[in-house]
């Protein structure tokens, strides 16, 4: 609908809404609303016509039915941490469906190391429970401890650890989803997949358009044994990218491999995240291998071997936890530490093959220089999932504008490479304009028509994931704006 | 071009594909493809469906070490990929009864026969982006050769599976892992009627990378009176299995270690049972509850000269009996299977389901109604006609 005509809710939809959800748990009033304007992609705004607190499958469904008897548009919403604007509310107005409050922990399956959860449970949360049957859950994002799980599944999110365990789809089993109409489906479950064609992996990086999580079935797996940390520092991030490649081609198994670049280690090492990152180094990797201790030293030797074959300047390895958690410190709290560099930082998400590392960080350097920008980068290398942070001031609406164009530019460059678009943050709005540079008109139309298949009427998050034609007719142009931003501040 | 039913058309490369699809499409004929040069017996079907051979589509198109990625063409075999891939330290994840008749799109596209689920998961999580034409005669590609991706929906998922329903891949772009340092199998023989769940829990907590952990019992091998076998392969560094091999020769009861020729013909033996023989049931569920639905079938089993095989760590179990034939419907009921395997969130087949020659749909765990409303709108959406394989599974009917 064009964005001039607002949907309204009616004072009887607020009543029937309310039935439905119990006292206080929705939320109309201008105050409480703000905070759920964004979401941590902050260039965007787009106030809710309501938000909806739900505690039970049910009271999702039968919110959603009334939702679509009045052809209401609703997006799910989880801790609000997505980097794509996925849970902004619909464009025109539309009602927040947030899924935080649904935070159980239903059942723990210790020996088939299975666990049955609610999608507002909080991702590190669901570790820390399981970590008395000596059982972990995998995807790690770097957001974990407000991120939720089911955030993570529309997203399909990864963490450092993914390059080892895989991202958050290979560790779901089973979904009870709340569909458009407000039926209840329920997918796969505590047992391997059936055979057939996969809706639930399909269902995972949906963005929230498919439908509304409300139960899964999530894989566990057992600490590891040993854990071994290690940090090479190299003249220049590209020298650090082709000893990525060696460990990758030489088959060495580690669970992540992380890099940072000398802006970064500055802003950390002049930070309360302080690592002892070498301040020489023109960047670092941070190596973990997870295991049985004899492999994890047999693949330390590896690594190290590998890192003295290529020039590496200095190598640590974490002697003790408290040294591990110290080298971890430097990489997750790289975000905050750039904080301290300008007012704001664009987080950008592209990913390459992985012989193409370095290349990539030799175009990407080009073009911020280009447009005069301050790039730091701090990135899954292992996965060739490249993060580009440009620090940056919004109140600078010249400076960005070249953020912007710089961004258009990483993208185009990093899918000439053969890469895609993101890695992990997924398409929402920020990205949606750019879908027709990677995927043709039919492969787009396939998009539309899977998403057709199951929201027929749109209500579903419309507005993200895919191009709109407003959208594309901004890339076209190749506007030095977000695409489509007219959210842009 | 002539009257397309019945006949077979060998593709070479995706324009034939496409065009034998948009010919097909305009005559309203049925399309069923396939990796073998001819349809084999599972695909062989209604007479008057046409076979569309990706045979001749059997060349690697890209290989980068630094990338660990591979990518293909369908109608390449399993032996010739991993002929490929020898020398250069790494490895692909799937498995197959018949390396030289299994061809990857056929791996992809229908059923992956696997023990090692468990630890490496499914051929799915592998397969990082296709190539393929639909039934709408699109030509269209998912996925990429990045090993991380979240960019538009994840269809190649959902064609993971999707057995020549809606659309013919053309190019697979698989993930490879690395070829490990060592390897070593091992075999505990148990007697046949002790239960051989204790043990498998031992073993499964044993802190080494087990990839891995299959039960047979009854006469799965072909040899009667064999008593229960419990197969493990470990993968580390040299040091690492010398631990191993320390630490289960120190168990009680003890196990041994086979050598690596015998256990790569164990594997293939039981990857044809699952496959081939396994006629009676197929289950999947949590590893507790296929152990405990063995226990289950046991009397059964020995009653039938039948055969066991569950996967310890990926959680199946293939069953057979003797006899070829027997009523299934009536024995399932009698021992309330499907009650029971609903119950605890398990799914079962038929392998021999009518709707699907062989590789039949899950039977209790057959699409809810609503399940296969939205697979019949994703079919139609990417195949309007119902031109590619229809009858073959619940979501691709014959009209
Ligand atoms: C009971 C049984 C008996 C057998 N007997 C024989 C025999 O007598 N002789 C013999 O040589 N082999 C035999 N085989 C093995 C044989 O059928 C094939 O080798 C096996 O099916 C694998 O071939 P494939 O991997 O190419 O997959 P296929 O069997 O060709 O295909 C598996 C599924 O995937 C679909 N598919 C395949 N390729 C594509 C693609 N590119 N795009 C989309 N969909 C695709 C098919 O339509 C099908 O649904 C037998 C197998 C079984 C189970
Ligand atoms: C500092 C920082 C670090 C980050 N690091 C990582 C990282 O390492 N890896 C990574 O992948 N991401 C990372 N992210 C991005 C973000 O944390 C993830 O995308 C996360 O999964 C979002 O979860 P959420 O609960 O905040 O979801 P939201 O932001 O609230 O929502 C994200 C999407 O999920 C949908 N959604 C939410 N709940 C449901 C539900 N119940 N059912 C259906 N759809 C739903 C929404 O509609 C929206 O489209 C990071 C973000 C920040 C701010």
């Amino acid at each position: 609908m064009p964005t001039d005509e607002r949907h309204i809710l009616s004072r009887s939809l607020r009543h029937r809404l309310d039935r439905i959800l119990g006292k206080g748990r929705l939320l109309t009033d201008a105050a409480s609303l703000l905070v759920y304007e964004s979401d941590a992609l902050t260039h965007f705004h787009e106030p809710p016509l309501a938000v909806a607190l739900p505690r039970t499958t049910e009271q999702v469904a039968e919110t959603v039915r009334t939702l679509f008897e009045e052809k209401i548009p609703f997006t799910p919403r989880g801790a609000g941490t997505g980097l794509s604007g996925g849970a902004l509310p619909p464009e025109g107005g539309g009602v927040l469906i947030d899924t935080c409050a649904m935070d159980g922990i239903l059942e723990v399956l210790a020996d088939d190391r299975m666990a049955r959860v609610q999608p507002g449970v909080v991702n590190l949360d669901l570790s820390l429970a399981v970590k008395e049957y000596g059982l972990m859950y995998a995807p790690d994002p770097s957001s974990q401890m407000a991120c939720t799980l089911g955030g993570n599944v529309a997203e399909n999110s990864s963490g450092p650890h993914s390059l080892l365990y895989g991202p958050t789809c290979a560790h779901v089993l089973g979904a009870t989803v709340v569909m458009e109409d407000g039926a209840i489906l329920h997918l796969g479950g505590p047992h391997p997949a059936a055979p057939g064609p996969d809706l639930l992996g399909s269902f995972a990086g949906s963005e929230g358009t498919l439908g509304i999580v409300t139960e899964l079935w999530v894989k566990l797996l057992p600490i590891p044994e040993a854990v071994a940390t290690l940090l090479g520092s190299f003249a220049d991030l590209p020298t650090a990218c082709r000893a990525v490649s060696r460990m990758i081609a030489e088959g060495v198994r580690a669970s992540a491999i992380e890099a940072l670049d000398r802006l970064t280690i500055e802003a950390v090492e002049s930070s309360v995240f302080a690592a002892g990152y070498p301040k020489d180094a023109g960047a670092v990797l941070l190596v973990e291998l997870h295991g049985h201790p004899l492999d994890v030293e047999h693949d330390g030797d590896v690594v190290r071997r590998i890192f003295r074959e290529g020039n590496a300047l200095d190598i640590q390895q974490a002697e003790d936890e408290e040294h591990r958690k110290r080298l971890w410190r430097g990489r997750k709290g790289a975000y905050g530490a750039m904080g301290r560099v300008a007012p704001d930082l664009y987080v950008m998400d592209t990913v390459v093959p992985r012989s193409k590392l370095e290349e990539a960080i030799r175009r990407i350097t080009d073009i911020c220089a280009r447009h005069g920008l301050r790039l730091a980068n701090v990135f899954h290398a292992g996965e060739g999932n490249l993060h580009p942070n440009i620090s940056y001031d919004r109140r600078d609406t010249e400076e960005l504008t070249r953020v912007l164009a710089a961004n258009g530019e990483i993208v185009e460059v990093c899918l000439e490479l053969g890469g895609a678009l993101s890695g992990e943050h997924g398409i929402g709005i920020e990205k949606r304009a750019y879908m027709k540079l990677q995927f043709s008109d039919d492969d787009l139309a396939a998009f539309e028509d899977f998403r057709r298949a199951w929201s027929p009427e749109l209500l579903l998050n419309p507005g993200k994931l895919l191009p709109t034609p407003r959208a594309c007719a901004a890339v076209k142009g190749r506007a030095a704006r977000i695409p489509d931003g007219e959210g842009a501040p | 071009m002539k009257d397309l039913a019945g006949e077979r058309i060998l593709c070479r490369d995706e324009a034939a594909v496409l065009k034998a699809l948009r010919e097909a499409r305009r005559q309203g004929a049925a399309i069923v493809p396939g990796g073998s040069e001819f349809p084999s017996p599972p695909e062989q079907g209604d007479a008057s469906h046409a076979y569309l051979s990706l045979a001749p589509m059997d060349r690697v198109l890209s290989f980068d070490r630094t990338d660990l990625t591979i990518t293909v063409q369908p109608g390449m075999t399993l032996a010739a990929l991993n002929a490929a891939l020898v020398g250069s330290g790494q490895r692909s994840t799937l498995e197959a009864p018949d390396p030289e008749t299994w061809t990857v799109g056929g791996l992809v596209a229908g059923r992956a026969p696997s023990f090692s689920e468990g630890a490496h998961g499914p051929v799915k999580n592998h397969v990082l982006g296709l190539r393929c034409v639909d039934g709408a005669g699109r030509s269209l590609a998912f996925g990429g050769r990045v090993v991380k991706n979240v960019t538009g929906y994840d269809l190649v998922r959902l064609l993971s599976g999707s057995r020549g329903t809606l659309a013919v891949l053309t190019e697979v772009t698989l993930r490879l892992t690395p070829v490990p340092p060592a390897t070593s199998t091992w075999v505990f023989q148990r007697p046949a009627d002790e239960d051989p769940g204790p043990l498998v829990a031992r073993l499964r907590t044993l802190p080494y990378r087990m990839t891995r952990l299959v039960v047979v019992q009854g006469e799965a091998v072909g040899v009667e009176g064999r008593p229960t076998l419990i197969a493990l392969t470990l993968e580390g560094a040299p040091a690492t299995l010398a631990d191993a091999t320390r630490k289960l020769e120190s168990l009680t009861p003890g196990g041994e270690p086979i050598e690596d020729d015998a256990a790569r013909e164990l594997w293939q033996t039981l990857l044809a049972f699952s496959e081939e023989k396994a006629r009676h049931l197929e289950a999947g569920g949590a590893v507790s509850v296929v152990l405990d639905l063995a226990r289950r079938l046991r009397p059964r089993m020995v009653d039938r000269r039948g055969a066991l095989v569950i996967d310890a760590l990926g959680g199946k179990l293939h069953y057979t009996e003797a006899a070829e034939e027997s009523d299934h419907d009536a024995w399932w009921a009698e021992l309330k299977l499907g009650e029971y395997l609903n119950a605890r969130g398990a799914w079962a087949a038929l392998p021999s389901d009518p709707l699907d020659a062989v590789h039949g749909p899950r039977r209790f765990g057959r699409p809810s109604p609503k399940e296969l409303e939205l697979l019949l709108r994703i079919r139609r959406s990417f195949d309007p006609d119902g031109i590619l394989s229809p009858g073959r599974t619940a979501w691709s009917p014959a009209s």
